[in-house]
């Protein structure tokens, strides 16, 4: 993807990206430095799927979440999605800071599914985060974790095929953990497909079945997730 | 002939597809005021209360420096002309900063960025309905008239409303891309307000400049919203000007506004 100017600079100097342990390929053309982000992937995702990401960081994991979910066009290749997208980024909660707890799922209802009405699943969705009189509260006084909790009772509520977690579930604690696999389990059986990407090997060992390993931008491994974990933490030691 | 139907149609589907109808817009439009006046004890009642404070200051300053006093007309005429004013630079403004503006939703979520630049179009059409409760004030103080003609606010505000849709959307894509244009309106904006009748009026022009200020685009856009509002006929030189606004909108910006805008992740 073209990356157009960042930095304190106001127009962009461009590096020269030798010895890069971190981040996607990069390749320079006459105007525009290109980041690589995903470079070869051929991938199906079936139903059933629940797919593990593991990478280095700027391996392209998120990248390939966004992409699924429509938000990153593809530069070059072509991508073919059947079902509705749910996504847990981690940074929904930029949307709404002002607005309370409750506010919000309204907000997110109307947005996202107009055609449902968030009052019979408010009860629902508030009473799974345990935020209690937190819910009337607004956004930007929550931690990282008990926005993870609201955002992620609200996108498990509604019925997706494919659910997309970008590390926002991590921040949940132990207890959250285990009430959100139950949820989870049971949103699935609906759903199709879970995309997952995580540091966290116990996380992935929880939600996922199938693992995908990508380093600067290209795919190592695909298969089932245990031999994936293994095949990064062998990488990392060699 | 057929092809070019269909690319006509093809052309509308982007900026007037069946999406709007799922009235995402409405809410993001609506949420975003509730947003930003969080925290404060009068609330939207500000947006009124800025345009008012800024009408009584300048009509009042500007009877004791240029002597204006005798005419009652001035006060109604000021008020209209920043009501309307108020719209237009928000128009150059804020409007044409869509993309940057709503640039969480476009990175949360793929959203159609047609329901942001609708969004960004009933936000603005709230707050120039919050202005006009100023006008009803002075109306009630009896400051204005109204006749007959006040009924084609009815027709030339739906139309400068609706056609300035595809405009947000090119400048919203020209700003968000090349960041030094809308630095570069927002200060030419200031020339802009005093090149425009809106503390003076026509009739104090003399010699050559009594035509210029037809070359004005802005006037014409002002003089649809503030003659209605003061009761004033509208001359056929104005129809003319929302007409072409109107078609050349939704023609040539709607066509421009297809092209290209895949990158526009990209650029915030």
């Amino acid at each position: 993807m073209p990356v157009f100017y960042s930095g304190h600079n106001r127009l962009f100097k461009k590096p020269n990206f030798l010895n890069k342990r971190i981040g996607g390929s990069v390749a320079i053309t006459s105007s525009t430095l290109w980041v690589q982000a995903l470079k070869n992937l051929s991938l199906e995702i079936r139903q059933g799927d629940r797919l593990g990401l593991i990478g280095h960081n700027g391996a392209g994991k998120s990248t390939l979440l966004k992409v699924i979910a429509g938000i990153i066009p593809c530069s070059s290749g072509h991508i073919e999605i059947n079902g509705k997208v749910g996504t847990i980024f981690g940074n929904e909660s930029n949307l709404s800071n002002e607005l309370t707890g409750r506010e919000t799922i309204d907000f997110y209802f109307k947005i996202f599914n107009p055609d449902i009405q968030s009052q019979s699943y408010q009860e629902d969705i508030i009473s799974f985060t345990e935020l209690g009189d937190y819910i009337d509260l607004p956004l930007r006084v929550y931690s990282a974790g008990m926005t993870a909790r609201l955002f992620a009772a609200l996108i498990t509520s509604v019925h997706n095929d494919i659910l997309l977690i970008d590390e926002g579930i991590g921040a949940g604690d132990l207890a959250f953990q285990m009430k959100f696999s139950q949820r989870l389990d049971k949103f699935l059986t609906y759903a199709s497909i879970l995309v997952a990407a995580s540091h966290s090997f116990e996380l992935l060992k929880q939600y996922c079945n199938k693992g995908l390993v990508l380093e600067h931008g290209e795919m190592r491994f695909f298969g089932p997730i245990n031999e994936a974990i293994e095949h990064y933490t062998s990488g990392l030691k060699a | 002939m057929n092809q070019s139907i269909s690319t006509a149609i093809q052309i509308y589907r982007n900026l007037f597809s069946n999406q709007i109808f799922k009235k995402t817009w409405l809410v993001i439009g609506y949420i975003d005021i509730v947003q930003s006046y969080r925290g404060s004890f009068l609330g939207p009642l500000w947006i009124t209360l800025s345009v008012g404070i800024q009408a009584l200051s300048i009509t009042y300053i500007y009877t004791q420096l240029f002597n204006k006093g005798g005419n009652t007309d001035y006060y109604g005429y000021v008020v209209c002309g920043l009501i309307s004013w108020a719209w237009i630079s928000a128009l150059l403004t804020e409007m044409g900063n869509v993309f940057i503006i709503y640039s969480n939703y476009i990175k949360t979520s793929n959203i159609n960025i047609n329901q942001l630049v609708w969004a960004m179009a009933w936000k603005h059409t709230i707050i120039f309905l919050h202005n006009l409760v100023l006008w009803f004030c002075y109306l009630i103080a009896g400051q204005i008239n109204i006749t007959i003609y006040t009924l084609y606010i009815f027709i030339t505000l739906p139309i400068l409303l609706i056609s300035s849709i595809p405009i947000i959307g090119i400048l919203g894509l020209f700003y968000a891309r090349y960041r030094d244009i809308p630095k570069l309106v927002a200060s030419l904006l200031t020339i802009l307000l005093f090149i425009t009748p809106i503390f003076w009026q026509i009739d104090q022009l003399t010699g050559v400049r009594k035509y210029i200020y037809q070359l004005n685009p802005f006037y014409y856009m002002i003089q649809s919203i503030r003659a209605p509002l003061m009761g004033n006929l509208i001359t056929e030189s104005n129809w003319w000007f929302l007409l072409i606004y109107f078609i050349l909108s939704w023609t040539l910006a709607a066509s421009l506004f297809n092209f290209k805008s895949r990158n526009l992740v990209f650029w915030l």
